[in-house]
């Protein structure tokens, strides 16, 4: 089979997964303690104004019943209404795609420029004090919990430099872009640091490897040796290193979302868990599921691209 | 006029010495087999003719590589460079692990053409189809962009041997080109050296511990034992009338040399651990011509017969004896 005919098969293949995780969202979220009509009606809500609420979203009926209704609904693109924000689901999940999606791919864009740079510098120079340098930058960014590290950020290049805006998401392109800089570079920070640490481990390795120095044995230069065999053979790990923290980042992203103001899903998520907006917790998380698999996806297609052996 | 002149080469591991005193000479168009037991320090002595120890825990601890009268120790990184590839050319022992699993066969046989003639990427492929085609792939032109897992390990032995001819060298270092193969490839491969010593006037440095291939394909020999010289001559000398013990005990071990459905006779014993050698002549302990002489004092090369030396206090008894 050719080896990249599993850009068609995996379709396939998901519709399983989808349908798990569309049980697993549902149930999840009634599963949640708490009555989302008392809390949209408050306390002094009379019984027949809940009894009604109820009937409208059909949180009357049974479980099942309300498990196939949500199904059918999904299938047509109709995510429900949020209580809270008296709008359909979809539109308002729409609205706050965007800055997720540029704080996922901004970070990991400044991660790479950022982590191979620095992992090829402490490999190629291993041992030396430039080495120990990008240790203890390592050492610290994975120590410092993201939220400080945004503040740090926010303090030292927006209230001291002005560089930056301080919080919230612009309305032109260009200003998104300047809004999503800190953001992006506060989960690049404690990203990189991994990465690097990663990178210059299988770096040190590739360089130690005998088809370096079969390359060497060529005459070939170390900077031709590093780029040519060094690098792409040890970017490979990295793939899958990436996809596997950028899910962990999709789900992280509420606490820069909420640090730097930015009206992403994360913050979307967290009102929507603290007010019992049942329609807006299932959306979300449906969405970052899906975000999931696609990611998944994505670093498969990479891999194989990078790596000749991989049949998947 | 010798191509490549060894001296006194030895190889330390920090304050171990894992290879002492290697001589070799290596003319244009011959082909000399470096033979010995695994661990006896034949790969190593390799890589440090073209300079290439793991500097972090190898090195050279004395003696002189001169390779057409440049002694190549004088020379700097980037000269350096113009010799490895260019005028030496090397086959590793493991073709899977040295040739790179992520490029293409073709990329890794044009890349030092391209690097060191500066030759345009078309070009530089053409070159790697015809070399494809010298080592005897079959249909070059789709497998030039094949990668190595897709060969078979005979065909990586050759593109292996591809990539050491790319720039023309002169000197080919083949580190046991045929051990990782099955006899009928090995005897091609073999076959396929001695046809390129022919046609470019090739000189190789065959190393191997099979004196089956010895006797198929060099013309002088040397043989190590324990990162030492043992014996050194012309092969037909070598294997008709071995002047030392260690020799002489190889080769009543090759298959084929007993009587059939004899026991293959072994060395007995094991070859001593680098950096552990013992006293004396380091071949002692499993020696079966033993004498207190051997414990106490290590045998000098001395002239055996001919152009011929041995490293043995018996040398001459041996001779007389035969
Ligand atoms: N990087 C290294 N550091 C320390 N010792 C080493 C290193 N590489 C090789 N040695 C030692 O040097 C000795 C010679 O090794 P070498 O690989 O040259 O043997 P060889 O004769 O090629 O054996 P084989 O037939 O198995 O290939 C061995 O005892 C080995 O343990
Ligand atoms: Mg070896």
């Amino acid at each position: 089979m050719h080896r990249y005919a599993f850009i068609l098969t995996r379709p396939l293949q998901l519709i399983p997964v989808l349908f798990g995780i569309s049980v697993l969202c549902f149930f999840l979220v009634k599963s949640i303690p708490g009555d989302p009509v008392r809390l949209l009606l408050g306390t002094k809500s009379t019984p027949e104004a809940v009894a009604r609420i109820r009937a409208q979203y059909g949180l009357d009926e049974p479980l099942l019943t309300q498990y196939i209704y949500f199904l059918k609904n999904l299938s047509a693109g109709e995510m429900g209404h949020s209580l809270l924000y008296k709008m359909p689901v979809l539109p308002l999940i729409a609205e706050r795609v965007v800055p997720t999606l540029m704080l996922v791919v901004g970070s990991v864009l400044l991660t790479l420029l950022i982590a191979v740079p620095l992992a090829s510098l402490a490999a190629l120079k291993r041992g030396t004090a430039t080495d120990h340098a990008i240790r203890g930058f390592t050492t610290a960014g994975l120590g410092f919990p993201a939220f400080w590290l945004g503040i740090m950020l926010i303090i030292v290049f927006s209230v001291k430099l002005g560089l930056f805006p301080v919080a919230g998401f612009g309305e032109s392109w260009l200003s998104k872009l300047h809004h999503m800089v800190l953001p992006c570079l506060t989960v690049a920070l404690a990203l990189s640091a991994i990465v690097t640490r990663n990178l210059r481990a299988s770096m040190i390795a590739e360089l130690a490897s005998d088809h370096a120095t079969a390359a060497r044995a060529k005459g070939l230069p170390e900077s031709w040796v590093f780029r040519r065999h060094v690098l792409p053979n040890s970017l490979i790990p990295t793939i899958n290193l990436l996809a596997i923290n950028v899910g962990w980042l999709i789900g992280g992203s509420v606490v820069v979302e909420t640090v730097f103001s930015l009206p992403g899903m994360g913050q979307l998520l967290v009102r929507a868990i603290f007010t019992r907006d049942y329609m807006v917790v299932q959306g979300v998380t449906l969405v970052f599921a899906c975000a999931t698999v696609v990611l998944n996806f994505v670093a498969d297609l990479l891999t194989v691209a990078a790596d000749p052996r991989v049949k998947i | 006029m010798s191509l490549l002149i060894v001296r006194n080469l030895s190889i330390a591991a920090g304050e171990r010495l894992l290879v002492e005193e290697v001589d070799l000479d290596l003319a244009e168009g011959e082909v000399l087999g470096l033979v010995g037991e695994s661990g006896s320090g034949k790969s190593i002595t390799c890589r440090a003719l073209m300079r290439l120890l793991p500097h972090d825990q190898l090195h050279i601890a004395g003696g002189s590589v001169t390779l057409k009268g440049r002694d190549l120790a004088r020379l700097d990184e980037a000269e350096m460079r113009k010799v490895r590839g260019v005028e030496i050319g090397m086959i590793f022992q493991n073709p899977s692990s040295h040739l790179d699993p992520v490029m293409r066969i073709g990329d890794q046989i044009a890349e030092s053409v391209r690097y060191h003639e500066g030759a345009s990427t078309k070009e530089a492929r053409g070159r790697a189809v015809e070399l494809l085609r010298q080592v005897g792939i079959p249909d070059p032109v789709r497998r030039v962009s094949a990668y190595p897992h897709e060969f078979s390990g005979g065909m990586r032995q050759r593109a292996m041997i591809a990539v050491a001819l790319a720039c023309r060298p002169k000197l080919l270092i083949a580190d046991e080109p045929t051990t990782a193969l099955d006899v009928t490839v090995q005897a091609q491969v073999l076959r396929l050296l001695l046809d390129l010593r022919d046609r470019l006037g090739l000189a190789i440095l065959l190393v191997t511990h099979n004196l089956g291939v010895v006797a198929q394909t060099c013309d002088s020999l040397t043989v190590m034992y324990a990162g030492r010289i043992m014996e050194r001559g012309p092969k037909r000398d070598l294997l008709r009338a071995p002047a030392h013990p260690y020799t002489e005990a190889l080769l009543k071990c090759q298959p084929g040399s007993a009587k059939p459905a004899a026991q293959l006779p072994a060395i007995p014993g094991q070859p001593p651990l680098a950096g552990a050698f013992p006293p004396g002549c380091r071949f002692h302990p499993r020696c079966p011509r033993v004498a207190d002489i051997c414990r106490r004092e290590r045998p000098a090369l001395s002239p055996a017969q001919g152009p011929r030396v041995a490293a043995c206090h018996f040398t001459s008894a041996l001779r007389a004896a035969s």
